[in-house]
């Protein structure tokens, strides 16, 4: 008996050792979890009092390597207007004020909550195009539901997750909490303050590693 | 088909069962209990279009008798309706009040004055304030469907209010209600009845009230002031072997109203019909009876900002229904009834595809109403309707009743329902123009998807526009009951009936393409299968002639079985608040569809004392209840935000002067309960006093 015992810690030590060599060899950086709070993403024209008209205004941009917005260019993974998001991969919708793609982010939206989806399906992923979005717009198709009267809210669709690529090839989830500033438990569309993103995201350093 | 072939062996299976069962308890039984009087008197011609003794009828069904309208002081349709053990009246975003039976909404219940329907369901409610009851009978609810014999609407049961006939030349009724808001309320009838028998009445109701505001911050009022007119006349004629019977009725209202500071509008609905009725003996045990029928609904809207009109919207009805009917009775109690009916109808509103949309349908009935002996009896019907726009139904009924022991007796019955798409599932082609969003109809989605790709509104479509080639179906139901009745004496009656509806095919919106502008463009489509089910229940104790105690209970559970399936397999999700993460969904957090309380109960007293003074104290407790989703994931789980549950309870004193003169006072939701965003028809308070003349 204890010949055995002694020998099955012989086999757990070697292994244990050749695992944390393996770590050693490549160093994987940890996995990055943050919460963004009201990133201000304003649009004008578009509907909400008056005959529509056509929306426009800068894109909000965000990086996830820096974890926070920026003004760049080109160094930008995802971009928020309104309930619009775009990924800085592909090519323009063409509306008014839209950057043009730089990087190779791409998009899709997974369902589960944001622990559950721990695996990038990366056949899923598409980038944005003339035809419409990575992230398609309007209520119901993407990440938010619009309840319509009376109460007339924003509401990210439970379960939605927003799986991306980003520019320079990295993963990251995204699971959006609010639309309105400071992510109000009941918000009520006549006081609260739309356009405001709250939204949890993980976001995986390491290059070609398609799990969180 | 299949459902058909599904429902057939389900339904004589259990027909086979019930009968051999009943048949052998009842056989068991020695003592026959003679019925009372009071329940020979109580006749009831909605379950069957005959006239049946409402103690014998094998379907759930309800009598409200004149007596009761009146010791209530009910001014409306919805006011004795609210009252009732089962039904529940909700208030309509459009301002409407509708009702709700066995979890089934407004749509799914027929209402008829005479055994006529009502029309004008502008957005599929059909708003029980338009009725007046002055000069009402009794009104008779069928639970459950009745398409057996009514076709589409019946799904969920059959309200029929049946207008009183004069027992004496010239009677005058003078009554007048003043209520808080300054509610006035006229109700003024007469009548003549000549030497050879001719009876002719008529009632005129005028209605009046400031309305009310529940919500002082938003400088709208919750309702605007209104004011509207009721006429009705009625003539009635019989000799001999040939009987006639003609009326009319027309309503006439109009509302001002406030959308904000800038804009104002108009309401003006108007409304008639025309009813008349002719019967035939040509045997004594062979009738033949005909009706035809007019009505027309109008309504218009008129919405303009300083003088200058913004907005106009209007909804224009007609239908003309008419119906030959032969009925032979067998023996005693046996009959058998055939009927033949035809209906055309129009509608002409805008936000249509087409200006103006006509259908004419045919149908066809047969039912046979049976003893199998003293104890027993049942009900085989069945009603075949023709339609050209969608698929033509055959909606079966059996239904049985016995007694099992000396005072119970058993009911059940098992029914199809049916009810047509609406036109505007069909035709509609609506696009909102704050928001930019599109709804249209099933039937003109390839026309107006054409038209708006070739002027670029398309961004992509997500449903292929070869689905649209394929009908809508009408929506279907099985309406499954099964009662209890325990009636030891005139004084004690309980009952007791489990009911479950499950409907398929039933028909709601989805996206089927994203335009430009990012909004979606919407179309009906047959898309849930939902069932309701629970029990009904009333306790009815009547210790002497002044003392009336009734308790009623209902639990109900209506949910989607799409959703239900969803859950179990754990692909849903839901949000705490809508500030949360989200997580996965428990079956037992599916809290069901909206507007549906899981438990209503009702108290009513009615107490006689000393110096014709009469008292009553009645009240209505619903539980909570979910009017929308609040957390995103587009259906009630226990998470989202409920409406919480209410007591309303009135009290009212009445107190006879001399032999013409009542006078009355109540007090109506006497807890002051009011929830002004979600309970809008509750206003608060209300005081009244009323005042009765009969010569």
């Amino acid at each position: 008996m204890k010949t055995t015992t002694t020998y099955k810690l012989l086999i757990l030590m070697m292994i244990f050792s050749s695992c944390t060599k393996e770590d050693d060899s490549i160093t994987l950086l940890d996995v990055v979890s943050n919460q963004v709070i009201n990133l201000h993403a304003p649009q004008q024209g578009g509907s909400g009092g008056g005959a529509p008209t056509p929306i426009s205004g800068e894109f909000t941009k965000f990086d996830f390597s820096s974890g926070s917005i920026t003004i760049s260019d080109t160094d930008w993974d995802i971009g928020f207007r309104g309930t619009t998001i775009i990924v800085n991969g592909g090519v323009s919708l063409g509306t008014t004020d839209e950057p043009s793609r730089t990087g190779d982010a791409a998009g899709y939206v997974a369902s589960g909550t944001l622990s559950s989806v721990s695996q990038v399906d990366t056949t899923l992923l598409s980038q944005d195009s003339s035809n419409g979005y990575a992230i398609a717009s309007g209520s119901g198709n993407g990440w938010y539901t619009y309840s319509g009267p009376p109460t007339r809210l924003i509401t990210p669709t439970p379960g939605k997750i927003l799986v991306f690529r980003t520019a320079d090839g990295k993963y990251a989830k995204v699971e959006i909490l609010s639309y309105y500033k400071d992510s109000p438990p009941t918000p009520d569309y006549r006081f609260s303050q739309g356009r405001y993103y709250t939204f949890n995201y993980i976001y995986q350093p390491n290059e070609g590693v398609t799990s969180f | 088909m299949s459902l058909i072939k599904h429902y057939i062996k389900i339904s004589s299976r259990l027909f086979l069962i019930t009968f051999i069962l009943s048949s052998y308890l009842s056989s068991a039984q020695v003592v026959n209990d003679s019925i009372s009087t009071k329940s020979l008197k109580e006749v009831i011609v909605t379950g069957t279009k005959t006239k049946r003794q409402l103690s014998s009828l094998p379907l759930p069904a309800k009598l409200i008798s004149k007596n009761e309208i009146d010791e209530i002081n009910s001014s409306r349709l919805k006011d004795v309706l609210d009252e009732q053990t089962g039904i529940i009246i909700v208030p309509d975003f459009g301002g409407g009040e509708g009702i709700q039976i066995q979890g089934l909404d407004s749509e799914y219940i027929l209402i008829l004055i005479d055994g006529l329907p009502l029309i004008g369901r502008q957005s599929g409610t059909l708003d029980l304030n338009r009725i007046a009851i002055g000069n009402i009978e009794q009104i008779e609810v069928i639970n459950g469907s009745s398409s057996s014999l009514y076709g589409s609407e019946a799904l969920g049961g059959v309200v029929n209010i049946i207008s009183s006939e004069i027992k004496d030349s010239l009677p005058l009724n003078i009554d007048y209600k003043l209520a808080s808001y300054n509610t006035n309320d006229i109700n003024f009838s007469t009548g003549l009845i000549t030497k050879d028998g001719k009876k002719f009445n008529i009632f005129v109701n005028s209605y009046s009230t400031d309305g009310y505001d529940l919500d002082k911050t938003d400088n709208l009022n919750t309702v605007d002031p209104y004011n509207n007119y009721t006429g009705f006349i009625k003539y009635s004629f019989s000799k001999n072997n040939f009987s006639f019977f003609s009326s009319a009725r027309i309503f006439d209202e109009k509302q001002s109203f406030k959308v904000n500071e800038n804009l104002f509008g108009d309401n003006n609905t108007s409304e008639w019909s025309s009813n008349s009725k002719l019967g035939l003996k040509i045997t004594d045990n062979f009738n033949i009876e005909s009706d035809i029928y007019f009505t027309s609904y109008n309504a218009e809207e008129d919405i303009s900002s300083g003088g200058i009109e913004e907005e106009e919207s209007y909804f224009d009805q007609f239908l003309i229904k008419s119906e030959l009917r032969g009925i032979v009775d067998f023996g005693i109690q046996n009959k058998f009834i055939l009927g033949l009916g035809y209906l055309d109808e129009s509608l002409s509103r805008n936000n249509f595809y087409k200006n103006n949309i006509t259908q004419s349908s045919v149908n066809i009935f047969a039912q046979f109403e049976g003893f199998t002996d003293k104890n027993s009896n049942y009900i085989i019907g069945a009603r075949y309707d023709n339609y050209n726009n969608y698929k033509s139904q055959i909606s079966p009924r059996i239904a049985f009743r016995t007694k099992i022991f000396k005072d119970v007796s058993l009911k059940s019955s098992i029914g199809k329902g049916f009810k047509a798409p609406d036109f505007r599932q069909l035709f509609f082609n609506f696009t909102n123009s704050t928001v930019g969003y599109s709804v249209v109809g099933h039937n003109v989605v390839i026309d107006v998807i054409s038209k708006l790709t070739e002027n670029n509104q398309i961004a992509n479509l997500i449903v292929p526009l070869n689905e649209f080639n394929q009908k809508l179906k009408p929506e279907t139901s099985l309406s499954l009951n099964l009662g209890l009745n325990y009636n030891p004496s005139n004084q004690l009656k309980i009952e007791i009936n489990l009911f479950r509806n499950d409907i398929n095919d039933l028909i709601d919106y989805r996206v089927i393409a994203n335009k430009i502008n990012g909004q979606n463009l919407f179309s009906y489509f047959n898309l849930n299968k939902v069932y309701t089910q629970g029990v009904e229940s009333t306790f009815n104790y009547r210790p002497n002639e002044k003392l009336n105690f009734i308790i009623g209970y209902q639990y109900l559970e209506a949910k989607d079985k799409d959703i239900v399936t969803s859950i179990n397999n754990g692909e849903v999700f839901a949000r705490k608040s809508s500030n949360s993460p989200s997580f996965v969904l428990q079956p037992k957090d599916y809290f069901g569809l909206y507007n549906r309380s899981k438990h209503t109960f009702n108290l009513k007293i009615f107490l006689e004392a000393k110096n014709d003074l009469k008292f009553n104290l009645r009240s209505k407790y619903r539980s909570k209840y979910g009017l929308f989703d609040s957390n995103g994931n587009d259906f009630l789980d226990n998470y989202d935000d409920f409406v919480k549950g209410y007591i309303d309870l009135d009290i009212a004193a009445s107190k006879k002067i001399n032999r013409s003169i009542t006078i009355n006072f109540g007090i109506d939701n006497l807890l002051d309960y009011t929830d002004p965003s979600n309970i809008s028809n509750l206003p608060g308070r209300i005081l009244y006093g009323r005042f009765n003349l009969k010569l």
